[in-house]
């Protein structure tokens, strides 16, 4: 299977903050969540995959190729959503349309002109009037009427309300039937992930803590409850991260080395990210009142 | 590239109110005051609102970003600004020399004075364009008013302090046969040497 994206040791310094080493690979055919909380390095790593920023070292390869040998051939086949539309706002669809026809090759106006119908957009309304949901159906739209094998996501469903997300989430589904398609998509919102995500990549401070399969990942830790003497006796390589809150103390654990006797329920994705953050920042797995 | 073209032309197109007031009260004040000048003052100021405006609708909605992800590369991109800039600008231009025509101005004499404004107009666009290609919207249109301020109060100043008949001076110049020619070329030059200047730029800048 031929990779959709590859990221080696990609790393981008600014004053404050550095994008460390980061490496990661997203096959063809699959759905990568990433993920981290604000200022973790997700847009800037979009933005040096898209060249809006230039790497001060490292490896990145689009659909095989990188950006500088892909040239045009290759933007035809990544299509983008910001996290916010960033069409001109006097535009109507019907400009944006004739627009798109003049910049991609290989631009499909019925294509268009269906997911208008489907997302039930306006014609001749400006931009500016839009919704917030309406602006990112139209975003993915634009993203989805060329030959885009790869969509590249940020934060698209962002502020947009659970009916709107849901819907959104179905067009990835079906865009993503096609084996050849994929799409890497950075996200605060873990349900939406959990729902289409085969991968998951966490990034803290710049540096990336873990990219796996997702089913790997929910199979591997479990969350362990109990009393504080009971957690305390825990092999510390077990452990990823404990909290402690009124009701006892409960901890992120690793399923092989979990103990029998102590009560246990599957991590969610939330969990997985929330205590890898807080041990990393912390050092160690321990963590009051997360 | 004809897709930025065809952007810019929406976006300008619905400010089109604005823009033919301005143009009606320039032309209508020339007229009035049979000053020809006045009307290729307004293509000046025209020349710096139409690419300020352009590319504060390409800042606010993040069109300069998402550009970059589309199949153009950055050449193209700076190539589209500068040929909607000068394409508006030549637009422009045929109304003071309509004006120029109907006040009863001779040929030789509106040759001169469309290349001198034109030299004005290209050397003041492009280093506003260069601007908003290093700094942004907001910065650039207070650096290119340094240029205009420092010519401004530098001809004051002659006039002022010295003995130098600086109107006169232009005046003299703006007689010589040869000017027309030399001011199309420097125009040229000049507009030719931002356009580099500001791909360069642009090939260095991160969003």
């Amino acid at each position: 299977m031929s990779n959709a994206l590859e990221i080696k040791e990609l790393t981008k310094h600014f004053s404050g903050f550095t994008l460390d080493r980061l490496s990661l690979t997203l096959p063809s055919g699959c759905v990568m969540g990433f993920i981290g909380e604000n200022g973790a390095g997700k847009s800037t790593t979009i933005k040096l995959i898209l060249g809006l920023l230039k790497k001060d070292g490292g490896e990145i390869s689009v659909l095989g190729s990188t950006l500088s040998e892909g040239g045009k051939e290759l933007r035809e086949r990544i299509g983008v959503v910001m996290d916010e539309c960033n069409f001109p706002e006097m535009m109507t669809l019907r400009n944006i349309g004739k627009m798109m026809q003049k910049c991609y090759r290989t631009w499909d106006a019925g294509k268009f002109a269906r997911y208008q119908r489907e997302f039930d957009l306006p014609q001749e309304k400006m931009v500016k009037e839009f919704s917030r949901g309406m602006k990112m159906k139209l975003s993915i739209a634009a993203a989805l009427s060329h030959d885009s094998r790869l969509l590249i996501l940020d934060e698209p469903t962002s502020g947009l309300d659970p009916v709107v997300r849901d819907e959104i989430l179905d067009i990835f589904l079906d865009f993503i039937q096609d084996e050849n398609h994929s799409i890497f998509l950075s996200s605060h919102i873990i349900s939406d992930l959990e729902k289409i995500c085969d991968y998951i990549a966490l990034l803290h401070r710049g540096r990336l803590v873990f990219s796996e399969e997702k089913n790997e990942l929910l199979e591997r830790y479990v969350i362990l409850k109990g009393g504080a003497a009971q957690l305390q006796g825990l092999d510390p390589r077990a452990v990823v991260g404990v909290r402690e809150n009124s009701f006892g103390v409960e901890a992120l654990a690793r399923r092989e080395l979990a103990p029998a006797g102590l009560v246990q329920e599957p991590a969610s994705l939330e969990d997985i990210m929330l205590y890898h953050i807080k041990s990393e920042r912390h050092g160690i797995g321990t963590e009051r009142g997360v | 590239m004809k897709g930025m073209l065809y952007k810019d032309l929406i976006n300008l197109k619905q400010q089109r109110k604005s823009w033919l007031l301005i143009i009606a009260l320039y032309a209508f004040i020339s007229v009035m005051q049979n000053n020809m000048q006045f009307s290729f003052s307004m293509v000046a100021v025209l020349s710096v609102l139409v690419p300020i405006s352009l590319c504060s609708y390409d800042e606010r909605c993040g069109w300069d970003k998402y550009v970059l992800t589309m199949p153009l590369n950055r050449v193209e991109v700076v190539l589209a600004k500068y040929l909607f800039c000068f394409a508006s600008l030549a637009v422009l231009l045929l109304l003071p020399v309509a004006l120029a025509w109907y006040l009863g101005t001779g040929l030789a004499e509106l040759c001169v004075t469309v290349a001198v404004n034109l030299l004005m107009c290209m050397l003041l666009q492009g280093v506003l364009l260069v601007s908003l290609f290093k700094f942004g919207t907001e910065k650039a249109s207070a650096v290119v008013f340094i240029p205009i301020a420092v010519v401004f109060l530098g001809v004051r100043l002659l006039q002022r302090f010295s003995t130098i008949d600086v109107y006169g001076g232009l005046q003299y110049v703006l007689s010589a046969k040869w000017l027309g020619w030399a001011a199309a070329a420097a125009a040229i030059a000049c507009y030719a040497l931002t356009f580099f200047l500001s791909c360069r730029i642009y090939a260095n800048k991160e969003f």
